[in-house]
Order: structure tokens, then sequence, then C-alpha cells
């Protein structure tokens, strides 16, 4: 039993929506970082619920990889937040908004 | 009795995910982002997927949290907090630690509870299905796990190297 594929659907669309209102909206880079996560965390609810709804193990699998891909972007992500911070004394996404070195 | 339990969980992954996008101090969102990573675990748990659901805590909620929140405090993102002074807040934080450990002993008492109910029906947790998932994984999709090894050390050496002095004198 569980949930059918619909509701999960429905919650992955909702968290996905969330998640995309957090990266526009948001100033704090940080933030923006987390709202990723969630966008991220409602795909891999949709890829693991098609996965049960054709009854193929896959799924899991591929929400495992998508799992390493966010844990290595959050890794590398927060060192150059370090970095950025490093420079700019500020992570205000409206500050930095020019590509020089 | 499954729906119930989703539709509880799935009303906690939108409030949690909400407090994480609409919080306005960085802190909070990275403690609600928590919440809503193990409320998510819960889902997978109910789709049959344990072995996703317990790499979900250890990895996201665990590892990816505990970062997040090393990094808003070495940066002291929340120019906002002063210091906490538990001693000027006393009351306050005795509500919180108290309602903390009647949930921690609410739960508990629940899933004390939880084995005399599930054993009219077939077990819950059996094995069989990660080790099916494990072979797959380690036999005909062995390229995909190798990569994800290769982008873990491009990861290690990419952060190590970011946050190294000599790299940010440059």
């Amino acid at each position: 039993m569980g949930p059918t594929l619909d509701q999960m659907l429905v919650l992955s669309a909702a968290l996905f929506g969330i998640g995309m209102i957090g990266t526009i909206v948001r100033r704090s880079t940080i933030a923006v970082f987390m709202s990723i996560e969630l966008m991220l965390n409602a795909a891999n609810l949709a890829i693991l619920a098609f996965g049960r709804a054709h009854g193929v193990m896959e799924g899991g699998i591929l929400v495992f990889v998508v799992m390493t891909v966010a844990a290595v972007e959050v890794g590398v992500g927060l060192a150059i937040l370090v970095a950025l911070f490093y420079f700019r004394d500020s992570t205000n996404l409206d500050e930095i908004d020019q590509l020089k070195g | 009795m499954a729906s119930l339990a989703f539709g509880i969980l799935a009303l906690l992954t939108i409030a949690s995910a909400l407090a994480v996008v609409f919080l306005p101090r960085t802190f909070q969102s990275a403690v609600w982002l928590m919440v809503c990573l193990i409320t998510i675990a819960g889902h997978f748990l109910l789709m049959g997927s344990e072995l996703v659901a317990v790499l979900q805590i250890i990895v996201y909620a665990g590892a990816v949290v505990v970062l997040f929140v090393f990094v808003i405090q070495l940066l002291n993102m929340d120019p906002q907090e002063t210091p906490v002074r538990l001693h000027a807040r006393r009351r306050e934080w005795a509500v919180r630690v108290a309602v903390v450990f009647a949930l921690v002993v609410g739960l508990f008492a629940l899933l004390r509870g939880a084995p005399a109910a599930s054993h009219a029906g077939p077990p819950v947790l059996d094995f069989e299905h990660i080790r099916q998932l494990c072979a797959l994984f380690l036999s005909q999709h062995l390229l995909a796990f190798e990569l994800t090894s290769v982008l873990l050390l491009a990861g290690i050496i990419g952060a190590v190297l970011l946050a190294k002095k000599e790299y940010l004198k440059r």
C-alpha cells in the first residue's frame, strides 16, 4: 500500500514550487541554497514514486545518484560561499552582481 | 491508515518547506530544512524504500544540514542575533525543553505500541529489497556507481582548493 502516484506527484510539484519561490525571492545566498535542496528533494520524491508505479528498482538507484550530486553541490557551493565572504564581506545576492575576479 | 499517515506527513513537509523559504533568519530556515528532509525520509519509507530513507536521514538531515548550520555560524549570517543569554530567558527555554522532552517521550510510547498493532499484518521490514537494490547497483549500473565516486572525489578536491588560504590570497 502507501500513497498513490497522483498524491506523490502533487506533493512533489508543491515542494518544487515552494523551492522555486525561495530561489527567486530570498536575498541570502544560503537560503537560496536551501531552496535548491528543496527542489532536488521534490525531484527525488517524483523519481521514487514513478519507479514504484512502474515496478522497477532503478528509481532507488537514480535517487542515490541525485543525492550524491546534491551533497557534492552543497560542499562545493558552501566553499564558494566562504571564499566569496572572504572577498566581499557579504553574501547578499543583490550586492554580488558582477563576475570580476 | 496509510493514507492518514501520508496526509499528516505531507502536511508537515509542505509546512516546513514554507518555513524554510519564508522565515527571515537563515538559522531558523536550516532547522526547518532538517524537519522537512526527515519528513521526506518518511515519504520514502511509506513508498517502501527503506535504504533510500535511511540514506536521506544520514546524508541530508545529518551531513548537509550540519554543513549549512556550520557555514551560517562561521559567516555570522544573522547579525541581528545577539548571543543567547540563557539565564535571562530561563522560562522560555524551560518551555522549549519540556516540549521537546514530551515529544520524544510521546514518540517512544508510540513506537513501543507499534509492534502490537503490526503483528496482524505481514512483517514490515524485509531486507530482500535492499539486497536486490544493491545487487542491481553493483552489476548493471556499475558505471553510475563509479562515476558517483569520481564526482565525490572532484567535489572534495574542489572544496579544499576553494577554501585554501593561498588560493584566496591570489
